[in-house]
């Protein structure tokens, strides 16, 4: 009875013996899992992220013990704006199915966004960090601003304040600088596009005449970090740091930053302040060039001050000061020539008045008026005779002293110089005439006509002396033989 | 433009190498010709520039610059 009571109760739990298949039984609960739950958010910590080759995400969400599995397709995968990465947290929409194959449960994701920091936040943060990996943020990248930008390109949207705010700044500081506008998008979905356009334009055209600008403002006013998001675009990033004319980036307000502002050669904090830049530079540059105009000047004037001193010097030197010596014994042996010369002609003139006088008294004693009459004309007549001689005398003897001056001049020590001869010093300070007068290893200094040479003698060749140099003109006939003798005599007297 | 950096180059070098005072009298004279016809030079540059605001616009596939009324506003 037993048995039956038993099987009375089994029969009443369980009314009819149900067998599902696997695949039947997987595929009910799939059914009621995507009926319970089409759409939801669920929230959790990202691990075992495995982005596959097909593009699409596989992860798992976990929160403490429990794990669900999330696959995003790549339809929705490329839309993310971030790397899901292990350990972020993220809030993930979907809807919840079975992996029939598996038997696992599993969220199919439509978005995904990391908690905490918004999505762009992190995107901005990651795309940073590759870039300046890759190193387009480095400081040796950058280039420098031209000293004298005859034209900017600014690339920005043509009806915004900001371009006007630029054209202010110019005006306001008078400047003579000349602009490009490239119209460009500068926010929405083909911003990104259009502002790299406009950089690649300006670098196309930098070698022709028409369109080729100094240096590529990128400019846009003030907005949120969705607004800003064009200037947070890879391709525009990379398209910037490409750019072979220097960039200045000029995006939103000072406190907003884009990757632009990396990889831009300057990172102006405003649009404003990039005009200010970008004429500070010229300025910088005409005031320069006035300060380099005064030092030329400066050390121009310098050194014809010290050529001047060195002159000064260089007259006060041995060697010439030696034949200035000469020059000025000479110069006074003329003076004192010319003295006596004067002083002679006025002791003859004296002599002759005394005479005269001599004579007068003579006549006014034989007081023969007649005679004296004749006395006197004659005596005239002789004192203008004698007056005469000592004139033609005094004449002869000045033009002496001129030739003698001029043949003074020529031989002077400073005009030989000038002519390509220099003078030879022996070690003592001594006029060298002779090579015999010098031994091999003797010390010699050379004046030239301008500067000094200093050498040691390697060999001397003795020569004879020829005819007319060395000896004076009064005796030429009999040098000949003199010096045929001197030749091989070696050992004469220094000084000739 | 590039000309403009260069000359700028050049008279830096020149002024350099006077302020040494090494050079002799005839040279420094050259030198200092040379600097002065270079600060003219730069000057005239510095001068030229015409102040010219325009903006480019697309016609027919090409690219043109048309004055910028500032005004205008679009």
């Amino acid at each position: 009875m037993s048995d039956s009571q038993f099987s009375f109760e089994f029969n009443a739990a369980v009314p009819e013996r149900k067998i599902y298949g696997v695949r039947e039984l997987v595929g009910a609960v799939r059914g009621q899992l995507e009926k319970s739950f089409p759409d939801l958010w669920v929230e959790g910590e990202i691990s075992n992220c495995r982005p596959a080759e097909s593009g699409h995400v596989y992860l798992t969400l976990k929160d403490g013990d429990a794990q669900l599995r999330v696959v995003m397709y790549r339809s929705q995968s490329r839309l993310l704006r971030f790397k899901p990465q292990n350990g972020l947290a993220v809030l993930v929409r979907g809807r919840i199915t079975l992996y029939e194959a598996r038997g696992e449960m599993q969220l199919v994701a439509e978005h995904m966004e990391p908690l905490g920091a918004g999505a762009l936040q992190l995107a901005f943060e990651q795309l940073k960090q590759k870039l300046a990996a890759e190193g387009l943020f480095d400081s040796a990248r950058k280039k420098p601003l031209p000293a004298l930008p005859r034209r900017i390109g600014v690339v920005t949207s043509p009806r915004g304040a900001v371009i006007r705010d630029i054209l202010n700044v110019l005006r306001r500081r008078h400047n003579t600088l000349s602009v490009l506008i490239y119209p460009a998008q500068v926010q929405g979905d083909s911003a990104a596009a259009e502002v790299a356009e406009g950089v690649r334009f300006f670098n196309e055209q930098a070698a022709g005449e028409e369109f080729s600008v100094d240096v590529i403002v990128l400019a846009r006013g003030g907005g949120s970090l969705e607004d800003l998001a064009a200037f947070n675009d890879e391709s525009l990033a990379r398209t910037v740091a490409a750019s072979r004319l220097p960039t200045i980036s000029a995006i939103g307000h000072e406190t907003d930053f884009t990757i632009c502002d990396f990889v831009a050669d300057l990172r102006a904090p405003t649009p404003s302040a990039a005009a200010e830049l970008v004429i500070g530079s010229r300025q910088e540059i005409e005031e320069s060039l006035e300060a380099l105009r005064d030092r030329l000047r400066r050390a121009m004037q310098y050194k014809l001050l010290y050529q001047r001193q060195q002159l000064g010097a260089l007259a006060k030197n041995r060697a010439f000061a030696r034949m200035e010596d000469a020059i000025a014994l000479r110069q006074q042996r003329i003076d004192d020539l010319s003295f006596r010369l004067e002083s002679q002609l006025r002791a003859r003139l004296s002599a002759a008045q005394r005479k005269l006088e001599l004579a007068a008294s003579h006549l006014y004693r034989q007081d023969v008026r007649r005679r004296l009459v004749m006395r006197q004309k004659d005596l005239e007549a002789r004192v203008e005779a004698l007056t005469s001689t000592l004139q033609k005398a005094m004449m002869r003897r000045r033009a002496r002293l001129e030739q003698a001056a001029a043949q003074l001049a020529v031989l002077s020590p400073v005009s030989i110089l000038a002519r390509g001869y220099s003078l030879i010093f022996d070690a003592s300070g001594h006029l060298v005439k002779d090579a015999a007068q010098l031994h091999p290893g003797d010390e010699i200094r050379a004046r030239l006509a301008r500067g000094e040479v200093e050498a040691q003698v390697r060999a001397t060749h003795s020569e004879a002396a020829p005819p007319g140099v060395a000896h004076s003109a009064g005796d030429t006939n009999s040098s000949g033989g003199v010096a045929e003798t001197t030749r091989k005599a070696g050992k004469r007297k220094p000084g000739n | 433009m590039p000309k403009f950096e260069e000359c700028l180059q050049r008279l830096e070098s020149i002024v350099k190498e006077m302020e040494k005072g090494e050079l002799p009298l005839e040279q420094s004279l050259k030198l200092f010709e040379e600097g002065m016809g270079l600060t003219n030079t730069c000057r005239k540059e510095l001068e030229e520039a015409e102040g010219k605001v325009e903006l480019l616009l697309k016609q027919n596939g090409q690219l043109r610059a048309e004055a910028f009324g500032e005004s205008s506003g679009n």
